[in-house]
């Protein structure tokens, strides 16, 4: 073999090694599917205008913007019960999340529509945000 | 009606909680009516390598209690939970909170 073949030998080696790391990446890196868990916890009587703000046009700016709605909740017992929104979204890896949230905080639309429903003020004092990846054992959502 | 249920394993137990859901708790709450919607891990510090997150889709509020307790008293559910807790608890503590779906919510 000439160096020549030698070299070619090494940059394929190298290629292939290159592809494997990639496809071997799954979840819980940048490139696999993520779910994201938000918890909305709402000042005192803001919930119903927090449900209205979803209902209406936040939930279409995030398909929109390719974040994808599983299911939105309400607890149905205190302390929560009246004062919060779960919800959760999927996004097609941690780097398109990053992303969709990036659009979506200057997104025209959401950029109005935050300025009016918080016109008496602002609908949600804390979030829980927490990224997370299905197990291999649990039926796709 | 659902559960979402957020268990905090504690130091070294998330791998054999995830064993044993994987090798018999989905099926025993399968068994009693329980469905499972999914299952996750979180990928991120505090709560990374240490936190089960699921949710629960039940028929009623009074299904999810009859079907606790069937399930607390299932003969396998005692046998395996003894098995995998001879070396100590896995779970530190849970979070239970029932919720329904809104009314611009996709159907699960």
């Amino acid at each position: 073999m000439n160096r020549r073949n030698v070299l070619q030998g090494i940059g394929a080696a190298m290629m292939l090694s290159a592809t494997s790391g990639l496809t071997a990446q799954g979840a819980g890196d940048d490139t696999g599917v993520v779910y994201e868990l938000r918890i909305y916890h709402t000042f005192e009587g803001k919930l119903e205008p927090l449900l209205k703000r979803f209902r209406e046009q936040e939930t279409k700016i995030f398909e929109r913007l390719g974040m994808h709605g599983v299911g939105y909740w309400t607890p149905d017992d205190e302390p929560l019960k009246g004062r919060t929104l779960v919800y959760m979204l999927r996004h097609k890896s941690r780097a398109a999340a990053k992303e969709s949230w990036a659009k979506f905080s200057k997104d025209p639309e959401w950029v109005k529509l935050k300025a009016e429903s918080e016109a008496n003020g602002a609908l949600v004092e804390k979030h829980d945000i927490t990224f997370m990846t299905l197990t291999d054992f649990s039926p796709k959502v | 009606m659902y559960e979402l249920r957020v268990y905090h394993a504690n130091e070294g137990k998330l791998d054999a909680l995830l064993a044993r859901f994987r090798d018999h708790t989905v099926e025993i709450f399968k068994r009693h009516g329980m469905k499972s919607v999914a299952y996750w891990t979180p990928t991120d510090e505090p709560l990374k390598g240490r936190t089960l997150i699921y949710i629960l889709e039940h028929p009623s509020r009074a299904a999810a209690t009859a079907n606790w307790k069937a399930f607390h008293d299932d003969s396998e559910w005692v046998k395996v939970s003894t098995a995998s807790e001879v070396n100590g608890k896995l779970v530190e503590k849970v979070d239970s909170t029932y919720m329904t779906l809104t009314d611009f919510s996709p159907a699960i």
